[in-house]
């Protein structure tokens, strides 16, 4: 009995195949590809290595770039963490005044911060780098 | 009143209010209404005096490019005074970026607010209008004013809100089309 299934098409040197992957309850997949079919039957994995088809790819923790830039030139108002700290995603990190607005940069994953290169009141560059992650 | 309006009685701060709405993931051009502030606030922290009879509103706006928000805080400027001005009779001026002045008393405060995680950036625009507004603390009586004591007649809030938001709409949809 198939309880889930996937649909999409990759893209490898310009050409674009169409995957279907198809999952047979408890007792394996079957990858098609074209108009070809692969089998696979399923094998006993402690739960903790196994992935279920459908759950593939959610609640997947976004990994933080190693550095944060300025996306806009401005004057660093606030500064709300400091090196050493770990940091949850969407964590208030600082704020940049820009434009006549105020900006908060928050978070984008969970991290540690390594190294802060900026200081309250100084100007940055636009792509400047503002906070090194570990 | 329009479904994409809330309500309240008392926040510390509608913008507040709609930062936490923003990482619920709410809908853009969603606006919180409060009838008064406990924390309000303009730029860098400064205070706004915010007790009932003002109008104080934030909107959640669609996403946007960083340089356009820019353009949405004056143009905000812009439908105030126009709305005030269509409305009251009275001849508003604005001073760049973010007041709207009569006869040279600021009675509107403008701060836009983004939040912003990698490529994504969430945009408040927050609001404070004095519009029923009698009496003003000491410290700025002499520069602040509201739109009833400038001609005497109470202002029905809510209809300025939502002529507010729907004209600012218009505005922000020509520009990123």
């Amino acid at each position: 009995m198939v309880v889930n299934n996937m649909d999409f098409n990759i893209k490898i040197k310009e050409k674009i195949y169409n995957i279907k992957i198809l999952e047979k309850g408890s007792s394996g997949i079957s990858i098609r590809v074209g108009g070809r079919s692969f089998d696979f039957d399923s094998v006993k994995c402690s739960d903790d290595k196994c992935e279920s088809i459908s759950d593939f790819g959610q609640d997947q923790k976004i990994l933080l770039q190693k550095e944060l830039k300025a996306t806009i030139a401005g004057v660093v108002s606030e500064i709300f963490v400091k090196e050493g700290d770990s940091i949850k995603q969407g964590q208030k990190i600082l704020t940049l005044l820009a434009m006549k607005m105020e900006n908060e940069i928050i978070a984008e994953g969970d991290g540690k911060i390594k190294k802060i290169l900026i200081s309250p009141n100084q100007t940055v560059r636009e792509g400047e780098i503002l906070i090194i992650f570990v | 009143m329009s479904d994409s309006i809330l309500e309240y009685d008392s926040l510390p701060s509608t913008s507040l209010k709609a930062k936490e709405l923003i990482m619920e993931k709410c809908d853009s051009w969603t606006v919180v209404f409060s009838l008064e502030q406990t924390q309000g606030h303009g730029k860098s922290g400064v205070g706004w005096f915010s007790p009932q009879g003002g109008l104080y509103f934030s909107i959640i706006l669609p996403q946007a490019n960083i340089k356009d928000l820019q353009i949405i805080t004056v143009l905000a400027a812009f439908v105030v005074a126009k709305i005030v001005k269509e409305n009251f009779d009275l001849e508003p001026m604005i001073k760049l970026p973010n007041d709207v002045l009569i006869n040279n008393k600021k009675f509107c405060g403008i701060l836009t607010e983004n939040i912003i995680s990698g490529d994504a950036i969430y945009s408040i625009i927050g609001i404070g209008i004095d519009t029923n507004i009698t009496d003003f603390p000491e410290d700025i009586n002499s520069i602040a004013t509201s739109i009833l004591l400038e001609t005497g007649k109470k202002v029905d809030n809510k209809n300025i809100l939502e002529k507010i938001v729907q004209e600012l709409k218009l505005y922000f949809e020509e520009i990123n089309n």
